[in-house]
Formats: C-alpha cells, sequence, structure tokens
C-alpha cells in the first residue's frame, strides 16, 4: 500500500473531532453544573440601600430575623423558599399586606423603614424587573 | 509518521491560541461594567441600573439622574411647607430667591415687574404647595418642569372628559392617602370636596409660565404624574451622559434605555390578585411600562378596603378595573395615563389608547377579563393565571 503523505490522517481527523466534541461536551457540562449551582436563590435585605444581610434559601430553609430598619424593627419570615415581612412597625403595613415573595425580581420594600427584601437573579435570561 | 505527529501538534497550537486570542474578543460585550444606584424618593424605592464600559461615567450619570429626581420631587410635594405670601408689590426676588432668577431667561425680570400680581416659588419650596397656598389669592410663576406637567394633566383632563383631574387634592386629603387619617369620607364632605375638583378652573398661563388656582381650597395632587416625569427626566440626563444601557425601576414605574445586551429588556407585569405570579412579560427596548393597581396602597376601615385611585367624578376609589398597563416611550406620560385609563370603563379606555400614536395598554376588569392592545403582539408573553379571562382583542 502506498503511503502518501498527507497532512492528516483519517485517525488525525478523527482525533481531532474527538478533542472538538470531548471539549464541546465538557463546556456544556460546566454551563449547566454552573447553572444548578445559581438556582439555589440567595435573598438579600437591604436598610437604606446598603446591603445588611445576604443569605441562601434553599426549600428546606426556614428562619425568621429581625432587621434593625431606619426607624422601626422590621421581622422577616422566611419559609419554602419564599419570604415575607411577617411584622413591620408602619402606619400602612403595605410591607405585610403584600405576603409572599418567592421568585428572582420580586421584591418587598418598606418605605418609613427603608428597608427592601429580594431575590438575587443570577440567571440571565430572568427579569430585568416588574411593573406594578 | 513523526512529521505527521508534529503536524497535527501545530494544527493543535493554531486551535489553541485561535481560542485564546478569539474567545475574549467574542465575548467583549460580557465585560460590559454595571452600576446600580438606589435611594428612598416621591415615597418610593428607586432603582437606576446603568450598563456600560466606563465605570465612572455610569457612577456620575447615575448620580446626576438621581439629583434631578430629587429636584422634581420637592417641586411637586403638596405637603411640603411654604413661606408666607409676599405683599403684592413687593419685589418679587428677594435675597435668596435672586439665586434662581439668574437661572431665568434673560429680561424675565422686567416681565415680572410687568406682573406685579404674580408670585414666585422660593428656591427650594416645593412649586406646587406653592400653587396650592395661593389658591384663590393669585398665580404662581413655576419653573419649566412642572408647568409642563401640568399642560400634560390638563390635556388629559380633556381626554378622558374629566375621568382624570390633577385638581383631586381636596378629595384626596378627604380619603387621607400619604396621611394618617381613616375614615371613610361623609357623603356631604365628598360633595363639598369634589365642587373644588376641576381642571377647567386651574388657569395655565403660557407666556408667563404661571399657574392659578382660581378657587380657594383647590389644590394640586400630582401623585398620577411626577413620579413617571421623573424618572423620564432621569432617563434623558443617563442618555445625554452618554448611558446607552439602563434600567430605571421607581417602585415598578420602569423605563429602559436601549436594549440588554442586544435582547430587550424583560420586564414582568404583577399579577393583580397574586403578588407571587405575573401576568405577563413585556419585551421593552427604549421604553417606559408603567401600572396603576388596585393593590398598590390600600387602606383598610372597618373591615372594607379602599384602595387609592380615587375618581374625580364620583369622589369613591374606581372599581371597573383591577390592573392598567401603558407602554409608551416617555414614562411621564405612561405614568399619567396607567392611572387616567385606570378610572375609565375598559371599552371607553381602549377607544382612547386607539388614538394616542406608540401607546399599548394591558388592562385587567374587575371581573377579570384582559384587553390588550394589538401592538403588544410580539411583545408580551402571556402568563395569567387561570381564573382570567381573554376579552375580544382590539384593532388598532
Amino acid at each position: 500500500m502506498l503511503m502518501r503523505k498527507r497532512w492528516l490522517t483519517k485517525a488525525d481527523t478523527r482525533l481531532l473531532i474527538a478533542v472538538i466534541l470531548l471539549s464541546l461536551v465538557a463546556y456544556v457540562m460546566i454551563k449547566i453544573s454552573a447553572g444548578y449551582a445559581s438556582a439555589e436563590k440567595q435573598a438579600v435585605v437591604e436598610v437604606s440601600g446598603k446591603i445588611v444581610r445576604q443569605f441562601d434559601v434553599a426549600e428546606d430553609t426556614a428562619t425568621r430575623m429581625t432587621i434593625r430598619g431606619k426607624t422601626r424593627p422590621t421581622t422577616i419570615e422566611v419559609q419554602k423558599g419564599r419570604m415575607r415581612v411577617l411584622e413591620a412597625f408602619c402606619p400602612d403595613q403595605l410591607c405585610v399586606k403584600q405576603g409572599w415573595i418567592s421568585g428572582p425580581g420580586q421584591s418587598i420594600v418598606c418605605v418609613p423603614n427603608e428597608l427592601v427584601i429580594y431575590f438575587q437573579d443570577n440567571d440571565d435570561s430572568g427579569l430585568d424587573g416588574i411593573t406594578r | 509518521m513523526k512529521k505527521r505527529y508534529s503536524t497535527l501538534l501545530v494544527v493543535m497550537g493554531i486551535v489553541a491560541v485561535l481560542l485564546l486570542v478569539g474567545y475574549p474578543l467574542f465575548t467583549q460585550r460580557a465585560i460590559l461594567q454595571n452600576y446600580t444606584g438606589e435611594e428612598f424618593l416621591m415615597d418610593t424605592f428607586v432603582s437606576i441600573s446603568t450598563y456600560g464600559t466606563d465605570t465612572a461615567l455610569l457612577r456620575e450619570a447615575t448620580r446626576q439622574a438621581f439629583q434631578e429626581m430629587r429636584r422634581i420631587a420637592e417641586l411637586t410635594d403638596r405637603f411640603a411647607t411654604v413661606a408666607p405670601e409676599r405683599a403684592t408689590g413687593e419685589p418679587h426676588n428677594p435675597d435668596k430667591a435672586n439665586a434662581s432668577n439668574k437661572e431665568q431667561a434673560p429680561g424675565s425680570e422686567g416681565r415680572d415687574r410687568h406682573n406685579a400680581d404674580l408670585d414666585t416659588v422660593p428656591t427650594g419650596e416645593s412649586a406646587v404647595a406653592r400653587i396650592n397656598a395661593m389658591a384663590g389669592i393669585k398665580p404662581v410663576r413655576v419653573d419649566k418642569d412642572v408647568f409642563t406637567m401640568l399642560q400634560m394633566a390638563q390635556e388629559y383632563h380633556q381626554l378622558t372628559q374629566g375621568a382624570f383631574d390633577v385638581t383631586i387634592g381636596p378629595v384626596m386629603d378627604l380619603w387621607g392617602f400619604g396621611q394618617e387619617r381613616k375614615q371613610v369620607p361623609a357623603p356631604e364632605e365628598l360633595q363639598a370636596a369634589l365642587s373644588l375638583v376641576d381642571s377647567k378652573d386651574m388657569i395655565l398661563d403660557e407666556e408667563s409660565q404661571s399657574v392659578f388656582l382660581k378657587k380657594k381650597g383647590m389644590s394640586l395632587d400630582l401623585g398620577a404624574v411626577a413620579k413617571g416625569y421623573a424618572v423620564e427626566k432621569a432617563a434623558q440626563i443617563l442618555e445625554k451622559a452618554g448611558v446607552k444601557q439602563a434600567i430605571i425601576n421607581a417602585g415598578g414605574n420602569i423605563r429602559v434605555l436601549g436594549k440588554k445586551e442586544e435582547q430587550p429588556w424583560k420586564v414582568g407585569i404583577q399579577d393583580p390578585r397574586n403578588p407571587e405570579a405575573l401576568i405577563g412579560i413585556l419585551s421593552l427596548t427604549d421604553e417606559s411600562a408603567v401600572t396603576s393597581g388596585d393593590y398598590q396602597r390600600v387602606k383598610e376601615i372597618d373591615g372594607k378596603s379602599y384602595h387609592h385611585i380615587i375618581s374625580p367624578l364620583t369622589g369613591y376609589p374606581a372599581e371597573e378595573n383591577i390592573s392598567v398597563t401603558v407602554v409608551t416611550p416617555d414614562s411621564g406620560r405612561a405614568d399619567l395615563l396607567s392611572t387616567a385609563l385606570f378610572l375609565m370603563e375598559p371599552q371607553q379606555a381602549l377607544a382612547l389608547v386607539e388614538q394616542i400614536p406608540d401607546t399599548e395598554m394591558f388592562l385587567v376588569t374587575d371581573d377579570k377579563k384582559i384587553f390588550y392592545t394589538s401592538g403588544l403582539e410580539g411583545k408580551i408573553e402571556l402568563t395569567p393565571g387561570e381564573e382570567y379571562a381573554y376579552a375580544k382583542k382590539m384593532a388598532d
């Protein structure tokens, strides 16, 4: 059999394709695992525009915390991947009445206490805002 | 054999170099920086989020945008205190006010002297509070922004045949939104207050840029106008400073600049009956979305709840609709229109919005029917819960 000098033999081509495929697979897997990692929600509590608490919220996280707002303390409850303002000392109680939030982009604001709680949006395809 | 092997190595080397060089070039838009500022303003939480490559520019633009919003907030605060009236004939710009006079057009001083019966707003004072204090007494010369807002409000008073009225102040005071008061106004009280509500008695004089409320006791409430207007001014300031991508969110009053990384911004519309859910998702580019809902500010009086969007025709909270979202380039107009359309019958609202160019509406009625304009087709992803039904879509 005549061995012609070829730039790439069949075997080389196969190897090259294998390497490219492998790297593609690795890339996709890394992306997916990164996606899973950020699927765990992060809750953020801000007072007067500054982050005062930041914590991960899993499905089984259940906690209550009292945050010192600008004027009075506010109690936040976290349960089943959701959170709400349980108790606040403000005239309108709008933050308490708003109830639970669960998704990225959602937030509860207490204007008198200058307090905001929300879920961090780690996902690129998520919402940029909510009109309400 | 050896030679081929080295060829392969060279090829792989080249591929590796190409990847190393090409990847950062390819993903350059990912190097975009984000700068976000947050502030409590106009009874709400305002966030300005800007994107670009120059962080210093983004920070400075955001600072200026907030400064402008604070200025509008100050001018339109109707609960602000007002300095006593100046006696007629007294020079209108003593000491402190002189500073603001310098900003006015040359020759305006002469015009001031000409209009001896014109009041002015001292620097740092609320123009709206001053106009209200001068109701039935004398016209007040105001700055361009306040005048523009009131012109827009008067325009929509006509277009909505009185369903929207910026002179609703006396009625809002009775209900006590923005104050501690907690009782349902008596019908006689409401009638008395309603007799003071009429935008036809708000005299706007373009030449002297002055505002006069004809009857004593009349008062302006810019609650449906000022926030959106301030957001629009902030957007213009960002744009002028060279910001190309930004989203301003003032308690759900949203204005976007450009696109977010070549894709439109995604903005959800709150489900009016479930704070955890969305009723639709809008794709926005260089425009604004504002919602008026009966769930936003609610007062509970004797077990019954009353919301804050009061009809200037009846004096009671409007009940035909539960949520109205307006999408249009100008955020001031979007804010005003969302309230104005909320106060109308759904069919009338649709008919009116049809006449306004570049303006779309998404409306949910009290019996959970959804109406939306055809211009939203392709711009909205609908995600309503089962309890909602679509009414006949309107043609453009």
